[in-house]
């Protein structure tokens, strides 16, 4: 295989769970929380959409319970940023712990289980393209729709009637209000929306890219990609760059050790963390990032 | 609307209660006769305890050592407590008192962290026997070190990989580099050397225990690079075995037979056996108590090669028996020099033998490895 694809499609791989709860908790925090339970429920959605795989065999019914597990941490969180008005980062760090305390419970069942349902779909013709044909063509469902998804999320964010509703919650709250639509219930719905789509990037993760459900498989990445709204300025079609930045630097971890390129171990452990960092730096020193007012309070006070 | 969540929390409150009290109890009860001095070191007890820094079914490390406490319930004939994904901090003194005071008059320590803690345990406790896994200083009285040694099985496991593999390519997906992890790559590969001078080896470290997303990364890599088998030493193996049956090619396992979870692709693995020690705490319950310092792998009984999965032909397992039986015998030695390291240098002489404090002293990859430690 050529090595560039080789490289390219390990960069895909890691950047689609990433890219789901990216894109979820933009949307979220666009409407002014931020959830670091994403985390959370790239968890629930991986553990119950492996066990539910695992069952009935369906992919379709395991990415619809791990929607509606990973929304279920989302309503949680929604629950206890807007109503009960806890610091939203707390909340979204218990929320992590429990589901890491509840999936290892539940999970036990699964850890010695297989789904190996083939769930490649290559398209005809174009999965036969040299290089790129078989990093974008002969992928899964779930992998085809993250392509469209910050797309998605950029169209009705920024030019629908919704998307304006749901941004300017987070930003005048009392606006939204003035013009007849409940804020919170905007809220709720973003950050409800946020959980099910980290849900789903934890159900890709555990049925299509690592094949198994093991403890604490997602491993940070529903912070990284909480952390890469920032690095995105909250602007959806930058969370392309942002998710397979990671997935990149993922994939050169290991390639460049394949490769016996003579980069100390550790620089190249560093990459992810790295290039992220650089990239933070790069873009927030050149233009002032379009932070949601309602964020831009919890950031640097009223 | 206030006064509805206000009914919310109490129930909550009230759902909760039941989980309280089953932490209700006098921890400090004292078990039978524990404490009064008269006892040797696990005389007479009933049960013993393994304290697991994860879970017990990791298809890892800890899973071995849950293998191991079934082995101690069957031959025995006691109640072996396990307890899991305990910290590496003082807290462990707590679960120990807890434990003891539970009647555990047998206690196993798993991991590195708790030694220390074990060691204050240790002096309050006399009538009770630890026995420690990892290897340390602390070994006196009722503190026993049974260190499993792990370069002899690697070697196997390299002897097995180097006539197994059809395309000479062999990769290993290594967690951190620490003694045990280089070791094992050392005698892999040297084992993989012994039988088939063609073949590569291509080492990945991930920088964690149980990855799966740069699990399946590396081990996706590394097949593509032509790699027919991985061998992780990773606490994890569940997703490498998926990867390599969904790519049709063969796996190793790490510190634990997992041959259940695919015995097709299944290798074999080194494994935690509790023959060694078995007799060491018959004794210690039948009131007569050895401090034992013991290191090593099948020679003591405490490391073993897991069973060959079904892929694995009778010639092949032959071979590989026949070696483990030259190292028993001591006809074969797997840090026997020459050996080079990857820059060509002589790191141990010819015929020299380096005992295990040098073996575990050794920070570089031998020649033929693809991959670096810096």
């Amino acid at each position: 295989m050529n090595e560039i694809t080789t490289i390219l499609i390990s960069t895909i791989a890691a950047g689609t769970p990433i890219l789901y709860a990216l894109t979820g908790d933009m949307i979220g925090q666009r409407a002014g929380i931020i959830s670091l339970s994403v985390e959370g429920s790239m968890l629930v959605g991986a553990c119950i959409g492996f066990g539910v795989a695992y069952r009935t065999q369906s992919m379709t019914l395991a990415v619809l319970a791990a929607l509606a597990a990973g929304g279920l941490v989302g309503f949680l969180q929604a629950f206890l940023a807007i109503d009960r008005k806890t610091n939203m980062m707390a909340s979204g760090f218990v929320l992590m712990f429990f589901t890491q305390g509840l999936t290892a419970f539940y999970g036990r069942t699964l850890l010695d289980v297989s789904f190996r349902k083939p769930l490649t779909f290559p398209l005809p013709f174009l999965s036969e393209i040299p290089v790129l044909g078989p990093v974008l063509f002969s992928q899964d469902i779930l992998t085809y729709l993250s392509f469209l998804l910050p797309a998605a999320a950029w169209f009705v964010l920024t030019k629908t009637k919704l998307g304006l509703l749901v941004c300017s919650v987070g930003e005048r709250p009392e606006v939204t209000q003035a013009y007849g639509h409940d804020p919170r219930k905007i809220q709720y719905a973003a950050v409800i929306i946020a959980g099910m789509l980290a849900g789903a990037g934890g159900v890709q993760m555990s049925c299509v890219y690592t094949m198994s459900w093991s403890n604490d498989m997602i491993n940070g990445r529903g912070f990284i990609a909480s952390a890469l709204v920032i690095l995105c300025s909250w602007k959806p079609l930058r969370a392309y760059m942002a998710a397979y930045l990671f997935g990149l630097a993922q994939a050169l971890l290991v390639y460049l050790q394949v490769k016996g390129v003579p980069i100390s171990m550790y620089v190249t452990m560093m990459l992810p963390y790295l290039l992220t960092l650089a990239a933070l730096g790069i873009i927030s020193t050149s233009k002032k990032p379009s932070m949601p007012e309602k964020i831009k309070v919890i950031s640097t006070g009223p | 609307m206030k006064i509805r969540n206000q009914w919310f929390a109490l129930l909550l409150s009230l759902c909760l209660l039941p989980a309280l009290a089953g932490c209700a109890g006098d921890p400090y009860a004292g078990g039978p006769a524990a404490g009064d001095g008269t006892l040797r070191p696990g005389e007479g007890t009933e049960k013993a305890a393994i304290i697991l820094g994860g879970t017990k079914d990791d298809y890892g490390f800890n899973y071995g050592m849950y293998q191991m406490a079934q082995q101690m319930e069957d031959e025995l004939g006691i109640e072996v407590v396990i307890k899991e994904n305990v910290p590496q901090n003082a807290d462990v003194e707590g679960i120990m008192e807890e434990l003891i005071s539970q009647g555990c008059r047998i206690i196993i320590p798993s991991q590195f962290g708790y030694l220390e803690y074990t060691k204050n345990v240790a002096n309050r406790h006399p009538d009770t026997a630890f026995y420690s896994i990892p290897i340390t200083d602390y070994t006196g009285d009722n503190f026993s070190t049974m260190h499993g040694e792990i370069q002899d099985i690697w070697y196997l496991e390299g002897v097995l990989a180097g006539l197994y593999t059809k395309t000479n390519n062999i990769g290993f997906i290594g967690s951190i580099p620490i003694p045990d992890v280089i070791v094992a790559i050392n005698a892999f590969t040297l084992g993989i050397q012994s039988v088939n001078s063609d073949a590569q080896v291509t080492v990945v470290f991930t920088g964690s225990w149980d990855d799966a997303g740069l699990q399946t990364v590396s081990a996706n890599q590394l097949i593509d690079g032509g790699a027919d088998i991985i061998a992780p030493f990773q606490d994890s193996v569940k997703s490498v075995i998926e990867v390599c049956a969904s790519r049709g090619v063969h796996a190793f396992g790490c510190n634990a037979d997992a041959y259940e979870l695919d015995p097709d692709t299944w290798l074999s693995a080194c494994v935690n056996t509790g023959d060694g020690w078995i007799p060491y705490m018959r004794d210690a319950i039948a009131g007569k108590y050895e401090t034992a310092n013991i290191s090593g792998s099948f020679d003591v009984q405490l490391q073993d090669l897991a069973r060959y999965g079904d892929s694995v032909p009778q010639e092949i397992r032959d071979q590989v028996d026949a070696v483990k039986q030259q190292i028993i015998n001591g006809e074969a030695y797997v840090f026997e020099g020459p050996i080079y390291n990857q820059a060509g240098e002589l790191m141990f002489a010819e015929g020299y033998r380096p005992p295990i404090e040098e073996i575990n002293m050794i920070n570089w990859l031998a020649q033929g490895i693809n991959g670096t430690l810096n």
